[in-house]
């Protein structure tokens, strides 16, 4: 078997496949290649001769899957949704993913994103940078003083909205950590794991009336596009942080941004925009009351190595006739 | 459904970017060819461009365009004028780009 390898992938995950395996490894954040188009991702694995393909971005369509001999498929993704699963079921082509890889690392940027936003830290850093701010006199010390006082993460109430493998994590953080409040809305929340972190589940309103800090962590779906509108943002306090490190689609993002430049709501961090990828045009940027980052929730290490041990330990186990944890057509396994 | 003169009009916004200070100097030296298929209208269009200036937007299709967008003809219009945004449509699946990574990120600047 060899394997073409163009997600980037850990050394511990190599040292599993090589002992099952040859391996070409291309990380596609060091080729800048990502197969978008069915001939040339076709004319590589042909080239390669491969018949494992593990990837993180290229589109596996019914044309790459029909027109290769490929035996298996690894996705370093939460939802393989650049592979066509009907077509690599109907070859009998198992696909192994990645589910909550990178939780960790988004709930940490969260809970990061929350601190910098009430400690100030977007505009104190902006403004030391700024050539242009001095403190030499007794006045000016006591000003700085007040200007960047902040507030703290323990014993404010926290809305989460989504209470998945993120929002867990988050409450958990700041459950354990910090001693916050948690509200949750999500109709379709494990109550068990609500009262895990002694959340409460509200509906939406009640939420964004009574938190100090409300958290995006939903999926987008039809339920979900467009939940958080200019009437929602009216509802939170004006003290209020927003945050959202999910989805752009969940949110208004004009009536967001109107609301933070008018000071309605006290600020925000945020992780996923309208236009991606973020770079200095991003309009929030002019607002010193918003922490911006350029949708990089999920991008650690850790998640390298996590998702790398989830697709070679499953890999592994499917060529020894053993059960894989995360496979997303398990059908194929009767076959 | 939009008519092919909304298309017609909603793509002439996407030429007009071309003339904007800040993109001009990212699209010096981009020469592409921009297809935009709208399966409600059963028709494609072709955005030429060659070292950043648009030297036609003609009703065509194309073997092997450089960028190849899918979308309802109300989605682009919506998202030309604002008043929705690329990467929502994206997300839902209402947009589809196919293209190599580097053109689709110019392509993101565009919309």
């Amino acid at each position: 078997m060899k394997a073409l390898i163009t997600a980037p992938f850990h050394e511990s995950g190599l040292e599993i496949l090589q002992k099952h395996m040859d391996i070409k490894y291309e990380n596609w954040r060091e080729t800048n290649i990502l197969y978008e188009n069915p001939k040339d991702y076709i004319e590589k694995i042909r080239k390669e001769e491969a018949d494992v393909l593990i990837t993180e971005g290229d589109e596996i369509d019914r044309e790459v899957i029909n027109s290769c001999d490929i035996k298996i498929i690894g996705v370093c993704r939460g939802d393989p949704v650049n592979v066509d699963l009907e077509a690599a079921t109907d070859k009998g082509v198992p696909v192994f993913y990645t589910p909550h890889r990178n939780a960790d690392a988004v709930a940490d940027l969260t809970v990061a994103l929350m601190l910098s936003q009430l400690r100030h830290l977007t505009e104190i850093d902006r403004t030391l940078k700024s050539g242009d701010f001095f403190v030499d006199t007794a006045e000016a010390l006591t000003q700085m003083f007040e200007r960047f006082k902040g507030s703290e993460l323990g014993g404010k109430t926290v809305g989460i909205i989504g209470f998945g493998a993120i929002g867990y994590r988050v409450a958990k953080r700041l459950k354990n950590g910090f001693g916050s409040k948690i509200l949750v809305y999500d109709p379709y929340a494990d109550k068990k794991l609500v009262e895990e972190v002694d959340g409460k589940i509200v509906d939406l309103h009640t939420l964004l009336r009574e938190s100090d800090i409300v958290t995006i962590h939903a999926k987008v779906t039809e339920e979900t596009i467009d939940m958080i509108g200019k009437e929602e943002i009216e509802m939170m306090k004006p003290t209020a942080y927003f945050f959202n490190t999910a989805r752009a689609a969940i949110v208004d993002e004009d009536a967001l941004f109107d609301a933070l430049k008018n000071k309605r709501i006290a600020g925000a961090g945020l992780d996923v925009f309208g236009v991606e990828p973020v770079d200095s045009d991003n309009r929030f940027l002019e607002l010193d009351n918003v922490t911006v980052t350029p949708h990089i929730g999920g991008m650690t290490i850790e998640t390298e190595i996590r998702h790398s041990m989830m697709i070679a330990e499953d890999i592994e186990r499917y060529l020894k006739g053993e059960k894989p944890r995360f496979i997303k057509n398990p059908e194929v396994l009767k076959k | 459904m939009a008519s092919k003169e909304d298309i017609e009009n909603a793509l002439n916004l996407i030429k007009e970017k071309f003339n904007d200070p800040k993109l001009k100097q990212r699209f010096s030296s981009f020469s592409k060819n921009m297809q935009f298929t709208f399966p409600d209208l059963n028709t494609s269009y072709v955005i030429k461009v060659e070292n950043g200036e648009v030297k036609s937007i003609e009703e065509e299709t194309l073997e092997g365009p450089d960028i190849h967008v899918t979308v309802e003809s109300n989605v682009l219009i919506d998202i030309l004028n604002k008043k929705t945004n690329p990467m929502k449509a994206y997300t839902t699946g209402k947009l589809k780009a196919k293209g190599k990574l580097t053109d689709l990120l110019k392509l993101q600047k565009l919309m």
